[in-house]
């Protein structure tokens, strides 16, 4: 493992919660969902690529507080998100951790992401943020909905956010990313990402996989959730390949969620 | 695409309407179809009652197996749409030509995010 990586190692006292979540479930729940939800919570509690644990923990809380937000509710209705003047219900104790600015998009992620805009992403170096602090607190955003949801599904509890573990961000920038594609720089179209997180040339990915690449260590975290959640990833080209649903099956339930969100991707 | 595509390769043409339109519009030569999107419905927006209800409609056509993989998957595409989106991301080349004609049947081509993910 690079030593860009962050732990590739699952906290047992974590697993053990979410075993315990899940234990609620109707139905019994296959091992490798609860390893990956645990992996990724055993990473979200320690200091990333540019946030610290405490400051992924709290981007994590106020990925669940945007869903009550009375805030995000009315700016969601307005014909600009940006014109839209109010403040946003916090998590509990969030305030003073993170930056407004960049709470302000960990909520818009949540409740009205197709409005969020380049120039809200560039906005954020008024806060001393760049797009790399932007992209890491995406990615924790998406994988707290991602396993939020699918708790939500099982009809079992949210799991409880663990506490945080020490440690100083790496603040290590890939080399050679490519601008003006999309809102934030991504790894080259021929290029894909190692299990050590480098970037080798060859065969290209979606843009979907490339789209969180300026931070590797959320491109790993997107990995391992959506191998136990959707596809192992060496199935994903196979078309006719499923799990006990079939693969038809789960590409309705796909389509059907991105519609719901408006998703034209 | 991968709906078509999947579909397809295993010689099962399925309408695409319901994943725009909803249960109404879904082809229910899918096994447990109408279950699966209602519960996806319930997940993405319903009320406790309605996904109460819609679990229980769905592990009443559906295997527990069946049933863990719906919600995982409903899961992996909330992140999903919240990473296109939230990067503007613009559709793979390859994608914006196989599904032109989709794009147009199914109306996707006003969703808000199309501005972005389009180019255009």
């Amino acid at each position: 493992m690079s030593s860009k990586a962050l732990s590739n190692e699952t906290d047992r006292d974590v697993l053990d919660s979410v075993v315990g979540d899940f234990a609620g479930c109707p139905v019994p729940v296959r091992s490798d969902l609860a390893d990956a939800h645990g992996f990724v919570l055993s990473r979200l509690r320690r200091a990333g690529t540019w946030w610290t644990g405490a400051e992924r923990l709290a981007i994590a809380a106020e990925s669940r507080a945007a869903n009550i937000c009375p805030y995000c509710a009315e700016r969601k209705k307005a014909l600009s998100p940006y014109t839209f003047k109010g403040e946003h219900t916090l998590a509990p104790g969030t305030a003073g951790v993170l930056p407004y600015p960049i709470i302000d998009l960990v909520h818009m992620a949540v409740t009205d992401v197709t409005r969020i805009t380049k120039k809200a992403i560039d906005d954020l170096a008024d806060a001393g943020l760049s797009d790399a602090h932007y992209v890491e607190a995406l990615g924790v955003v998406v994988v707290m909905r991602s396993m939020d949801q699918t708790c939500r599904g099982l009809g079992v509890p949210l799991h409880t956010l663990p506490s945080v573990v020490d440690g100083t961000p790496t603040r290590i920038r890939p080399e050679n990313m490519v601008e003006a594609e999309a809102y934030v720089p991504m790894v080259p179209a021929d290029a894909f990402m190692t299990e050590d997180q480098d970037f080798t040339p060859g065969r290209g990915v979606p843009n979907v996989a490339r789209a969180l690449t300026l931070v590797p260590n959320a491109v790993y975290e997107w990995f391992v959730l959506s191998n136990a959640q959707y596809i192992p990833s060496a199935q994903f080209g196979h078309v006719t390949e499923g799990r006990s649903l079939s693969r038809p099956q789960i590409e309705l339930l796909a389509g059907r969620v991105s519609a719901l969100n408006d998703c034209f991707y | 695409m991968l709906l078509r595509a999947s579909s397809q390769s295993l010689g099962e043409e399925v309408e695409l309407d319901g994943v725009v339109q909803g249960v109404d519009a879904v082809d229910t030569r899918m096994p447990a179809s109408k279950e699966l999107v209602a519960f996806a419905d319930a997940v993405v927006a319903g009320s406790e009652e309605e996904l109460t209800a819609a679990r229980t409609a769905l592990l009443s056509v559906a295997s527990p197996e069946e049933f863990v993989d719906a919600a995982g998957v409903v899961g992996n595409f909330e992140r999903m749409v919240r990473i296109a989106d939230g990067t503007g991301i613009p559709l793979d080349d390859y994608a914006r030509d196989a599904t032109e004609e989709m794009r147009e049947d199914l109306g996707l081509n006003s969703f808000a995010s199309a501005v972005h993910t389009l180019g255009s």
